[in-house]
């Protein structure tokens, strides 16, 4: 397995990246949660196809290293895709 | 104010419904490998299901796509493909559930509580996307069958529910009380297609008795809510085993009528389009449920490609 998602200590969803680069960062879809962001800087917004369709990722903890910007843009395909899946069949 | 599903979708059906055109029949004209009469399909093969599937023949008939295959943005991203600059996607819902917990009001307890809802989400057809891989464009062959053929499998489909139809008279009805299907004589038909489709419409009829889906939507006679609502769940349930199927629906003679009758009961009600999609989606499970394991070939052939993936599902 190598995502995970699961709820977020303060509430709302996370999702956990379980192989290097390991991190873990709350997300929501819509507008961005200005309101609900509690760590750091990074946030990480996939627009889709439109403003209905966008998946944010904020409150990032990184277990070790941030990647590269290239393989940093892959991971975040890779982990919205995810949450889509995750969106669409509930699990 | 930004309108809910329920309103988006009943208004777009009524919009058709008061042009004159029910928009659970589908372009019958689709030229496509993945099927000459189908579905809508998700990226991976599978068919959508209930209003999803005339959602789809709905905006495939008004912007003309072929192709009956639809994709989120990010599922096109995935098969390396993007959706060209300036395409609108198309809504889709679909029905999940979150689960709360929550101090019971009378204990004091933590309790469980299960809320269902629908949400929605936009997808693109494939002609909307560019640089797919290649079988997402196919175009269909020649068709090999002639209509006898193709219409033996619809028979074996029809026999193995094990519905009683009697035949004699000039009208098709399905009678509760006596548990069975009256049909004009398949002569009578102007074509084999035709008899098929109202044959299949009764059938979805047959579904509601006690012994089997169990539906009733109170009351019965002609021109009432609960009527209009039963048509509109055999209208719409026939025209998904017509496209399971693959033949043609027919468009019946008392079109104004029942058009009326169905815009009343969706003008009245917003959800009423989900719950008779929902309904029409059961009916034809349960008539599928009914098939032998192994069933003809030629409709196992066609029933499987709707549920075999097209490509391998992204890991």
């Amino acid at each position: 397995m190598t995502w995970k998602i699961e709820n977020h200590p303060k509430g709302g969803l996370q999702i956990a990246h379980l192989v290097s680069p390991r991190f873990t960062a709350r997300w929501t879809t819509g507008e961005f949660p200005i309101e609900g962001v509690r760590e750091g800087a990074f946030f990480w917004t996939d627009e889709g196809s439109g403003l209905d369709d966008a998946i944010h990722l904020y409150d990032f903890a990184w277990d070790y290293l941030v990647p590269d910007q290239e393989q940093l843009s892959q991971l975040m395909a890779n982990a919205t895709s995810e949450i889509e899946r995750y969106i669409m069949t509930g699990a | 104010m930004k309108q809910d599903i329920y309103d988006r979708i009943t208004t777009r059906i009524i919009d058709s419904l008061e042009a004159g055109v029910r928009p659970w029949l589908k372009p019958w004209n689709a030229e496509h490998a993945a099927g000459k009469i189908t579905r809508p399909l998700r990226h991976n093969g599978q068919p959508y299901s209930g209003i999803n599937v005339f959602m789809l023949w709905m905006e495939a008939e008004s912007a003309g796509y072929i192709a009956p295959i639809w994709m989120t943005f990010r599922q096109a991203r995935e098969l390396g493909g993007h959706v060209r600059k300036g395409e609108t996607g198309s809504l889709v819902v679909y029905a999940n559930k979150i689960t709360r917990t929550e101090a019971d009001e009378t204990t004091g307890e933590d309790v469980e509580r299960t809320i269902p809802f629908m949400k929605g989400y936009t997808v693109f057809n494939v002609e909307q996307i560019e640089a797919l891989p290649a079988h997402y464009y196919a175009a269909a062959e020649a068709p090999v069958l002639d209509p006898g053929e193709r219409l033996a499998p619809v028979e074996a489909f029809l026999d193995h529910t094990g519905a009683d139809i009697a035949y004699g008279g000039n009208r098709a009805f399905y009678m509760p009380s006596e548990d069975r299907i009256q049909m004009p004589p398949f002569e009578f038909f102007r074509d084999p297609e035709s008899y098929y489709a109202t044959l299949l419409h009764e059938t979805v009829h047959w579904t509601k008795h006690p012994s089997r889906l169990d539906r009733e939507f109170g009351r019965k006679r002609w021109g009432d809510e609960g009527y209009a609502m039963e048509e509109l769940v055999a209208e719409i349930g026939a025209a998904f085993l017509s496209a399971d199927l693959g033949i043609t629906p027919v468009i019946r003679e008392d079109h104004a009528s029942y058009i009326a009758s169905w815009l009343k009961v969706l003008k009245d009600d917003k959800r009423a389009i989900f719950s008779a999609a929902a309904h029409a989606q059961r009916a034809a499970t349960h008539l599928h449920e009914m098939q032998p394991a192994s069933p003809d070939p030629e409709l196992g052939d066609r029933l499987d490609r709707q549920r075999a993936p097209i490509v391998p599902q992204p890991s």
